[in-house]
């Protein structure tokens, strides 16, 4: 708290005499004046200090026109090669700078300024773009069966991959504006860390009993280690941020079978991103960590925003330049746009996380996530309260048969076309509104017992339009539910009051859906036969089989985890 | 604790659509040695001010969730401890006030018992507002919450509505204090009578026998 100004400005403005506030022209004078004769730096933060803030001040044109000064230009090109892909306005300057310097014949500075060499940036402005699926039945198609190091990985890389396209000027218009408006790569960053969070709430709440319940949340406490391992401390936070959930957190009965030092180690991961002391568990692991590492971006847009509200951006009349704003914005950016040149430490299998990301993407309410929990624990069960009574699990059958209801046909309804514009908006490469043959390839290339093409395309035009995939999860979903009924009472309850969050969803895959819980043991089924009949086949199978538990399937992931049992041969 | 300089601590806590002005509001009730460099250096919290009130010393512990309401789980993280939740919303921004209702459903999923007022911050061009103040009202008593309207532009209202709401928690404070005590006096009732009773039966056996 006793944080003097002078002292921070002596660092870092080095021996500079500014002071509190300075002119832009005070400021890039400062810059020239920090680099030598032959161009080199002597160890000045100004300059990069400068670069990387000042679109926060003037456009990167009005800079470049500013900047006559070829070293700092030359710098400015070496430290942020991005903009000089990216800036069209910067790119035209230095271009005509480039063809003035080679009138006058200045060779020395001709060179120097070539942009030409700077790798693409594209990725940074292409942020729609999302890997088809090109290799056919050969993806490891399960979550339940990847190690949290694998889990923890994958995550990490598509966190990477989000993060590092936000740059400078989207920070800043959500720190200015407060809106997501025209920011689509930020709205997409936090669309995954939100996603994330859900995920591990719903794949939690997708178990039927307390026991199964534990050791999914166990298997995300081990991934929140590796990623903590992995220095990830964005997804760290979304999965501990889910799992600390009310809707997580308030299923006492589940908490009784995690193992003490599972909850050790959880205590101490929510301990480590807690919001106490202004998040000073995670600043100061943050600080520590050496290389690859990603930041709670929601923490530090907190701190560029407390900033920004505190400081006026330019003092004395509105001509100079508020230093000690700048360098308070300039140590957060710094850390959020490093990630730009960072490199990913992992090598990503493209189909997982393809697939991965589809399991994000599926969005829920907060609301239909908390009433889940309700049913899962419900709220006035009667469970011991006290730590020393002796308590005795109930069976999953006692608590569950209170609670069948009836399907809620609009429920289905809103549920399927939920899942619907989820495969369209993965899917539907062109945005045209219709899954073509070959959007539909990269369908079935990921989820092989969908019907053919000529089923779903009901009015044969070469197109499925959304109301014809809506229809055919609807035609699908009450064969699935009579076939159900007898003989899985209990099963056909959870299936029942389940069904308004999850079943619909895989019935984003319905013939999965339908053949999937009555082979899952059935380890000779072959699936790739495209004569089968999927609801012929789950008839065939499942009356033979009524021992079997029939597991119903809830999310993406447990879908492809029991794939993976139906279908050895993609693993 | 020796050295104590309060009475009551409180942690409050505000929330609310993005850009409807929660810092700005913040800012204003901070202490006018505010200052905004140690914000993003370690163990320091966002703010704190300390109050008179009722004849006590109230030490409030803001938290601001400024920049971070689009990460759904990183808000419900700050609900822990909250004695007081502030739901801003922007008079100019009809989106801002719709969302309330959202917020007042997580601070329900959250917290058990917390005290909640409702704000509508940029109250200072009548020529911009978009949310009516009867509207709010309205809506503020059919889910039993008090409304103030303010501007942290023009330091309208705000010291009030801190005020206010500090008074409010410190009530519910002490009347969940009351009730505890109240409880035990009824429990020590209880048993007073009932070892009376055991005297007696015990007196009159003694007679008997």
């Amino acid at each position: 708290m006793t944080y003097s100004l002078s002292s921070f400005q002596l660092g870092v403005m080095g021996s500079s005499t500014l002071g509190k506030a300075a002119s832009l022209d005070a400021l890039l004078n400062e810059c020239i004046h920090g680099f030598d004769d032959s161009g080199d730096l002597q160890a000045n933060p100004l300059p990069r200090i400068v670069l990387l803030m000042h679109r926060w001040y003037v456009t990167s044109s009005e800079l470049a026109r500013k900047l006559l000064m070829i070293y700092p230009i030359l710098y400015w090109i070496v430290t942020f090669p991005a903009e000089f892909n990216l800036d069209l306005g910067l790119i035209r300057i230095t271009e005509e700078f480039r063809d003035v310097a080679a009138q006058l014949g200045c060779e020395e500075h001709f060179k120097f300024i070539d942009i030409s060499t700077i790798p693409s940036y594209d990725w940074m402005r292409r942020i729609t773009q999302r890997k088809k699926q090109t290799k056919k039945g050969k993806a490891s198609l399960l979550f339940d069966h990847l190690e949290p190091i694998e889990l923890a990985e994958h995550l990490t890389f598509l966190e990477f991959k989000s993060i590092r396209r936000i740059s400078f000027t989207d920070y800043q218009s959500y720190v200015i504006h407060g809106c997501l408006v025209d920011n689509l790569t930020l709205e997409r960053s936090i669309a995954l860390f939100n996603g994330v969070s859900q995920w591990v709430q719903l794949m939690v709440l997708s178990k039927l009993t307390p026991q199964t319940r534990a050791e999914v949340i166990t298997k995300y406490i081990h991934v929140a280690q590796k990623l903590l391992h992995l220095q990830n401390f964005n997804t760290l936070m979304a999965v501990v941020g889910g799992l600390s959930h009310s809707s997580i957190s308030r299923l006492k009965e589940t908490h009784l079978y995690l193992a003490p030092e599972v909850v050790k180690i959880w205590n101490e991961m929510t301990e480590l991103v807690s919001s106490n002391n202004n998040y000073s568990c995670y600043r100061k692991a943050f600080n520590e960590c050496q290389g690859f590492k990603i930041p709670v971006l929601g923490v530090h847009l907190k701190d560029l925003i407390a900033v920004h509200v505190v400081f006026p951006d330019w003092i004395g009349d509105g001509k100079k330049v508020n230093l000690v704003k700048m360098h308070q914005l300039y140590m957060t950016f710094n850390e959020l746009v490093s990630l730009q040149s960072a490199v990913a430490q992992v090598e990503p299998n493209m189909d997982l996380i393809y697939l991965l990301t589809l399991s994000l993407d599926l969005y829920y309410t907060e609301d239909e996530i908390y009433e889940l929990s309700l049913l899962r624990e419900p709220r006035n069960s009667k469970l011991p309260t006290s730590p020393t009574t002796p308590n005795k699990p109930l069976a999953p059958l006692d608590w569950a048969s209170g609670v069948a209801t009836k399907p809620d046909p609009c429920l289905v309804n809103k549920h399927i076309r939920k899942v619907v514009d989820s495969v369209f908006r993965n899917y539907d490469h062109d945005r045209d509104g219709y899954i073509s043959q070959e959007d539909f390839e990269s369908i079935a290339a990921n989820f092989p017992l969908l019907d053919s093409f000529c089923v779903l395309d009901k009015d044969q035009d070469g197109l499925i339009s959304k109301d014809e995939m809506i229809a055919y999860f609807l035609r699908a979903n009450p064969l699935l539910q009579c076939k159900m009924g007898p003989g899985f009472v209990h099963n056909f309850q959870e299936m029942t009051y389940l069904k308004p969050t999850f079943c619909e969803h895989c019935a984003g895959f319905v013939c999965i859906y339908n053949i999937l819980p009555y082979v899952c043991h059935n380890y000779s089924l072959h699936v790739e036969s495209n004569t089968i009949n999927s609801a012929g086949y789950v008839t065939g199978i499942y009356t033979g089989k009524l021992g079997i538990e029939p597991p119903t399937i809830r999310s993406v992931d447990d879908l492809l985890y029991r794939l993976s049992y139906s279908h050895p041969k993609m693993l | 604790m020796a050295g104590k300089d309060y009475n009551h601590l409180f942690k409050l806590l505000i929330i609310g659509d993005s850009n409807v002005g929660k810092s700005s509001l913040l800012l204003r009730f901070a202490d006018n040695s505010f200052s905004g460099s140690y914000i993003t250096t370690i163990g320091v919290d966002f703010k704190i001010r300390t109050v008179d009130i009722d004849g006590e010393r109230v030490k409030l512990q803001i938290w601001d969730t400024a920049g971070q309401e689009r990460f759904r789980t990183i808000t419900s993280t700050y609900y822990r401890n909250t004695h007081g939740v502030i739901i801003v919303y922007d008079v100019t921004n009809p989106e801002s006030f719709v969302n309330v209702k959202r917020w007042l459903n997580e601070i329900s999923q959250n917290c058990d018992n917390v005290c909640k007022i409702l704000v509508g911050n940029k109250n200072d061009d009548p020529s911009k507002r978009q949310v009516d103040t009867q509207d709010a009202l309205r809506f503020g008593e059919s889910v039993g919450v008090r409304v103030f309207e303010t501007s942290a532009k023009e330091n309208i209202n705000v010291e009030e509505m801190f005020m206010a709401f500090t008074l409010m928690v410190l009530r519910a404070k002490k009347e969940s204090q009351n009730r505890v005590e109240r409880e035990r006096e009824r429990e020590k009732d209880t048993v007073n009578i009932n070892a009376q009773r055991d005297r007696d039966r015990r007196k009159r056996g003694k007679k008997c026998c």
